[in-house]
């Protein structure tokens, strides 16, 4: 074994490198405190998505779903014959020019041979692992030993801050404390723990002599090091956030421990393992055209001879057998769209140029959807979408004066502190509200204190175990009038005091000046202000769930929006701000008043915000608004309860809301909303385009007035911001859904909270990523349909041509197939597909009826 | 054969409550997959009638009914039966109580999850079960529904087969399992041998009869204890627990809420036998005293919550075993109840932690009192709390005919402390003395008025000790133990350390067996596709 005074830092520096590539191509976990969706494979983005799903695939992971699945879906109409053609047209532009193939006696033109083979051929083997670590190859109980030891240390390590009895040494980095606790473990065998006693003092070097331990031939290296990334991805994923966000722990830590566990393991003698030959490991059903020619025709009886045969697998070569997926997810993204853009070919809907009874700005969250659609019904009120943060980026602290929390997406650093202060006058109630929520942090850090003390937990279980039984029997059979009563001990519901926020010291003039007018342009709320404007941020009141943050606002970092609305209704109230707009050509009338607004997903209630701010004269405003929003938000609950697992079926309006209320008050409940499921586009313009459409949830709706907007600045925030969040959320959803068990968390029902930071499936193993099972389907039927997002925008198209010509993030995302596009110029022109080369006609011609 | 009834109707509503959750079970196993919701419904409501059927009979036994039903013997002997003692309803209703919950919870928790009726047939199952071992009048009674609870947790445990590590906590409980039932069908046949099949409240009476300290006694005794740390995951079987957690929420909250008690259960059922052998009483409170600082102390290393969770139940089961070999039965039965609903209302809870964590986020500052105010706070708080406890149980100890030792007293008195102190250190102001004045003086005379009261109630049906009972300073050691945790981070780090590693390392479920040296012979064996390439990753 070579020591450390052989290396240069050359080949440490080199290492660095390799390991900093690797990284490069691993996607951060975000604590579950702020779940944030990524694209689990946005790593690979930098390919077209087709062939990152095959890359993947050598991993032994699902990008795409399998042919079972599709097949079931034709048949039972969700994927047509049409929808078939279309997508082989589009991927075989001359398909249709080809001369017709003799198959069984009778010619057969290309594209049916294609589609019988689609609904009839071999299936393409489910994606296998093929890459082992040296580990592997000696044995599964050596592979789960490093496993074992690997969960074991970075759980220890990660969980420090919030374990009792952390481990020692964790605040000299990940390395150097495990360096000193690894020896003493009496788990390890007693010649694995001498070898360890020879670690070297640097990660670098531990890396290096344990690869040289295994053979690993350098040309080899860094694929090795990725083939043991890939065993644990989700510690990984985490561990890859650690690196920018805290700095203790990094991968070449983690592999330093992995792979000097492997070689301490495995011992010297690994002659048996030096046989770099790449042998082809290529198994499992055969999928070259002859074959599949053979097995066609098979199945329909016809015996071919040679010349026939050679034919029909000409035109099956035409898809191989590694398409085949794609082209199927084609087919089924084709049908959905094709829908979605005919409804929106509407003559258009007449703009109403008299003034609205009051105008209400929601999250682009693919739920606001749903409550928009019902406001509307109910009267004269205009709705927008708009990114949930309302562009305010604030660090908020609120009247307890706990931890700010940085309200913004998580690729922006919050500029602005903004605080929650009593209301002048209020102060006396505001105190007595803090003192309140002190005693109730007081008790339960009395009650932690006792448990997390070894003599004291005994007679703690004894004196709080009765308590606790009736806590458990109140939440299960009476979970809205447990949560009435928590929240009344609170103080929250019954003696909230009135307060407001320090926007003047947060945010300078300018900024406060530059935001209004930015926000307002992006929006297309430039004119025609009403008298009652509404900023709606939004949350998601769930009990008993982890995963709460992932139905949180996505563009406030997981967290509710309201901070961000309210601050957003402040800076627009103000004179100065309102003069400066005036003087952009923004003139907002003086009856004109901003108000805040949160909406509840759970439970669709939508509450209006700061109302002892609102001027005498607008009350009325907003009691007229208030009773709307209140049926609005019922009728949504009846139509959520038509597809919640559980609620009772054809329900009044009154209990439905009552229904969603119990539900998202129950602890027991692992449905309590279907948060984003179901998403599929992004529509970037006026309400009018899909105004009286019932959308059904499932599209991200932007506001965007393409006249406004002329040199096409907000367009290109809109499509390098919020939409680059909705594709996150977009992949997140359609990645926990072909694969739950390695992107998505697996059933909520073994989840158990590890560190503070995520969960684990049972009691140990890997940290789970992505969503739960429970988020995207029932039982073993999908409720999210896996697509791939739509952008669909009005406006000019050299304008988007423009952009994205000059937005390489963009280019990446369209160009490879990540995210589709399509526009049309202005209302009733025809739609357009784009694609690397141009856009194209989404219809074909006397296709658009 | 005859059929003997006790207590008018009473009888009926307790055989009632024995069978129906078993119904509900087997309508699971029978229909549960083709109609799920229906069998969850089914099974929501027969548990919420086992429970009116409990409610029942404690008001019953309250006034002092004994609903008692039995098979007997033309001769008169007990073939088979049930008594629901004052003892029996206040476990019953504990049974029947947390199954109701769980069940209720998990009709919610497990919906549309396609094993969700295999939860309810074990469920129905360990219900019917457990009440037969607390109602049980023979010993073989007892042991039939200890071996049937067993077979509900292997079904329980088997909710998610496909997952390896669900299998392998099957594994390790069948394993336990084996054992302890083994050992206690051995101390049934011996006792069949020694008494014949013998009502379970008169063994005392024949012990005394015929000279304690016969070895056979002694092997009986033993054997049970066996049984009863088996069940409880005591040393040296505490390695099935921890491997259990791959089994859904619900499965978890009702393992360590009537599982896991079991073994105190049997330990207070068949007292008479078990505290007439001095060895049997050693063997119980060693092992439980180890549980006790073992799964503690292991406790305070997990980051996991369902894991420190487990750990926790460890040492609490240890210390109800504890309890029990030092005689203290009716402080044993207060701890294993109201550790049940303890235990199981924070594994259900289990999920909240992220929110209880955001909130600790947001909570208003405490604020930092300085070094002096520090130190007159732990010195309140410590003659506080000794006070508050001697003072309550100065009061009323003397108004019950308890015979547990006085000194499990410095427990609760512990955890006084500890409260007090934390209370005090962020609000050390004299209003906050006050309030803790107020509030533990009122915790204390609640807790020991609700001991004296329990053993009151139970009184009567507890057999109570037959042989010599264990010196309550055993208990010194065990508390300096416990104590000795909290200064360990003060010791010289090689010790930290070393200690730190052995204790976090066992709390760390093994999936693998450790390989030995991979012997030369394997290696060769080694097929073509199992040697390199390395190439292939993404």
């Amino acid at each position: 074994m070579s020591t450390l005074a052989d290396r240069g830092d050359a080949s440490r520096a080199q290492l660095r490198a390799e390991v900093a590539l690797l990284a490069s191509a691993i996607t951060p976990a975000w604590p579950i405190h702020t779940f944030i969706a990524t694209n689990p494979l946005s790593g690979l983005e930098r390919m077209p998505f087709d062939e990152a799903i095959i890359a993947i695939g050598q991993t032994g992971a699902r990008g795409v779903m399998g042919e079972q699945f599709w097949r079931s879906e034709h048949a039972r109409g969700r994927i047509t014959r049409a929808d078939l053609m279309g997508a082989i047209e589009r991927r075989i532009p001359a398909v249709n020019s080809l001369p017709a193939v003799a198959f069984g006696g009778q010619d057969v033109s290309t594209v049916d041979l294609l589609i019988d083979d689609l609904l009839l051929g071999i299936s393409p083997s489910m994606p296998v692992c093929r890459a082992k670590t040296a580990a592997e190859r000696v044995g599964q109980a050596v592979a789960g030993t490093v496993d074992d030891l690997t969960v074991k240390w970075v759980s220890a390590f990660v969980g420090a801050p919030t374990t009792p009895w952390a481990m020692p040494g964790s605040e000299e980095g990940f390395y150097t404390a495990w360096r000193q606790l690894a020896v003493l473990d009496p788990a390890i065998p007693p010649r694995v723990q001498r070898q360890l006693r020879r670690l070297p003092e640097t990660e670098e070097a531990a890396v290096l002599d344990a690869l040289d331990s295994l053979r690993v031939p350098l040309r080899h290296r860094r694929e090795y090091m990725q083939i043991h990334l890939n065993r644990l991805p989700g510690w990984v994923a985490h561990i890859r956030w650690r690196m920018d966000n805290r700095g203790d722990f990094d991968l070449l830590g983690y592999l330093a421990m992995r792979l000097s566990y492997e070689a301490a393991l495995i011992g010297p003698d690994v002659s048996f393992l030096i046989d770099a030959d790449v042998v082809d490991l290529a198994t499992g059903t055969p999928t070259g055209p002859a074959h599949r020619a053979a097995h066609l025709a098979w199945t329909f009886g016809h015996p071919l001879d040679a010349s026939e045969l050679d034919g029909v697998a000409g035109a099956l070569a035409l898809l191989p057998a590694v398409d085949r997926s794609g082209l199927w997810l084609d087919a089924y993204e084709a049908h959905y769209r094709d829908g979605l853009l005919r409804s929106l070919d509407r003559p258009g809907a007449l703009q109403d140029a008299s003034r609205p009874a009051a105008q209400l700005a929601f999250c682009i969250d693919t739920r606001s959807e749903g409550i928009r659609r019902h406001l509307e019904e109910s009267g004269a009120w205009e709705t927008f979408g708009f990114a949930g943060f309302f562009a305010v980026a604030i660090r908020y602290q609120d009247l307890a004066g706990g931890a700010p929390t940085a309200l913004c997406p998580v690729l922006i650093r919050p500029r602005n502190d903004v605080k929650e202060r009593p209301a002048p006058g209020t102060e006396r109630q505001a105190n007595r509200q803090v003192d309140r929520l002190r005693a109730i942090a007081n008790v339960s850090d009395a009650f932690h204190a006792a448990q997390k003390n070894m003599l004291s937990s005994f007679a703690l279980a004894e004196a709080t175990g009765w308590l606790a039984g009736t806590v458990a029997a109140a939440r299960t059979f009476s979970p809205r009038a447990w949560s009435t009563f928590r929240s009344r001990v609170s103080g929250r519901a019954t003696h909230a005091a009135p307060t407001v926020l320090s926007v003047q010291e947060g945010f300078t003039f300018e900024e406060r000046a530059l935001f209004a007018e930015v926000a307002l342009t992006m929006m297309g709320l430039t004119a025609r202000f009403a008298r009652l404007v509404v900023l709606c941020g939004h949350g998601s009141s769930t009990e008993n769930n982890p995963f709460q943050a992932a139905l949180d606002c996505g563009a406030c970092g997981g967290q509710r929006g309201t901070p961000n609305a309210r601050t957003a209704a402040a800076i627009l109230n103000g004179t100065e701000v309102r003069t400066h707009l005036v003087r952009k050509g923004i003139d907002i009338p003086d009856d004109t008043w901003f108000i805040a607004g949160d909406h509840d997903t759970a439970t669709d209630r939508v509450r209006l915000l700061d109302l002892h701010l609102v001027p005498g004269t607008h009350k009325d405003d907003v009691k007229a608004l208030e009773s709307d929003l209140l049926d609005a938000g019922a009728r949504l609950a009846v139509e959520r309860c038509a597809t919640l697992p559980g609620a009772p079926k054809r329900l009044s309006t009154a209990a439905a809301a009552r229904h969603v209320r119990t539900r998202s008050a129950d602890w027991g409940q692992v449905y309590p909303e279907w948060g984003l499921a179901g998403n599929a586009a992004f529509v970037i313009g006026p309400r009018a385009m899909t105004h009286g459409l019932n959308l059904e949830r499932r599209v991200f709706l932007h506001s965007y007035d393409a006249e406004i907007d002329r040199d096409g600045t907000a367009l290109e925030n809109i499509l390098t911001a919020p939409m680059v969040v909705a594709q996150w959320i977009n992949a997140q959803y359609y990645f926990s859904t072909v694969d739950p068990e390695r992107y998505g968390a697996g059933t909520k029902t073994i989840h158990n909270v590890t560190a503070g930071i995520g969960v684990l499936s049972g009691g140990s193993g890997d940290l789970q990523s992505g969503l739960p099972w429970q988020s995207v389907r029932v039982g073993e039927s999908l409720v999210h349909e896996p697509m791939r997002l739509l952008t669909i925008v009005e406006a000019p198209r050299e304008r988007i041509s423009a952009i994205i010509a000059c937005t390489p993030l963009l280019r990446t995302l369209f160009d490879n197939g990540w995210v589709a596009l399509t526009a049309r110029d202005a209302p009733g022109h025809p739609w357009h597909r784009y694609t690397p080369q141009g856009w194209a006609p989404w219809f074909a011609e006397g296709d658009t009826e | 054969m005859h059929i003997a009834f006790g207590g008018y109707g009473f009888a009926v509503v307790l055989l009632l409550l024995l069978v129906t959750p078993l119904l509900a079970s087997f309508f699971s196993c029978v229909g549960g997959s083709r109609t799920p919701e229906a069998a969850a419904l089914l099974s929501v409501l027969t548990v919420f009638f086992a429970f009116s059927c409990a409610v029942v009979l404690a008001i019953a036994s309250a006034m002092g009914e004994l609903p008692a039903a039995s098979l007997t013997t033309k001769g008169g002997d007990v073939v088979l039966g049930v008594v629901a003692d004052r003892t029996g309803v206040v476990l019953l209703l504990l049974v029947t109580g947390v199954s109701a919950i769980v069940q209720a919870f998990a009709r919610r928790y497990l919906r549309g999850d396609p094993r969700a009726w295999v939860f309810f047939a074990g469920a129905g199952l360990l219900a019917s079960a457990t009440a037969a071992i607390v109602t049980s009048v023979t010993l073989v009674g007892v042991a039939v529904g200890w071996t049937a609870a067993g077979v509900a947790v292997v079904i329980l445990l088997a909710m998610y087969p496909h997952i390896p590590a669900a299998r392998d906590g099957v594994r390790r409980f069948a394993r336990a399992f084996l054992v302890g039932d083994a050992a206690l069908w051995a101390g049934v046949v011996l006792a069949l041998v020694m008494w014949g099949n013998v009502d379970v409240r008169s063994i005392g009476d024949r012990i005394i009869a015929s000279g304690a300290m016969q070895p056979l006694v002694q092997c009986v005794a033993c054997v049970i204890v066996v049984a009863a740390v088996a069940r409880s995951a005591g040393p040296p079987f505490h390695r099935w627990l921890p491997s259990t957690l791959a089994a859904p929420t619900p499965v978890s909250a009702l393992l360590h809420a009537g599982v896991v008690n079991a073994g105190g259960i049997l330990l207070i059922r068949l007292s008479p036998v078990f505290t007439a052998s001095t060895i049997a009483t050693s063997i119980a409170f060693s092992l439980g005293a180890l549980a006790a600082v073992y799964g503690t102390a292991v406790m305070l290393t997990k980051p996991d919550v369902k894991g420190s969770l487990v750990y926790s139940t460890m040492g609490q089961m240890g210390f109800m075993i504890m309890t029990c070999g030092l005689g203290a039965f009716t402080a044993a039965l207060f701890h294993l109840v109201a550790h049940a609903m303890y235990k199981s209302t924070l594994f259900l809870g289990s999920g909240s932690a992220i929110a209880a964590q955001r909130r600790l986020f947001a909570a208003p500052p405490s604020r930092t009192a300085g070094r002096a105010r520090r130190v007159l706070v732990s010195s309140f708080a410590v003659v506080l709390a000794l006070t508050a406890v001697a003072a309550s149980a100065w009061a009323l100890y003397p108004l019950t005919g308890s015979q547990d030792t006085p000194a499990l007293l410095v427990f609760p008195a512990a955890t006084a402390m500890t409260i007090a102190w934390t209370w005090m250190r962020s609000t050390a102001t004299a209003a906050s003395a006050i309030v803790a004045t107020f509030l533990l003086l009122l915790g204390s005379a609640s807790y020991v008025a609700a001991v004296a009261a329990l053993g009151e109630f139970v009184g009567p049906s507890l057999p109570g000790s037959v042989g010599a009972t264990l010196s309550p300073w055993l208990l010194s050691p065990v508390v300096l133990a416990l104590l000795g945790a909290t200064v360990l981070h003060r010791l010289p780090a090689v010790i930290h350390r070393a200690v730190y590693v052995r204790v976090m390392s066992a709390g760390h479920v093994r999936m693998h067996a450790y390989p030995p040296v991979p012997p030369r012979q394997s290696v060769d064996q080694l097929a073509d596709w199992q040697r390199y390439p390395l190439g292939g990753g993404a």
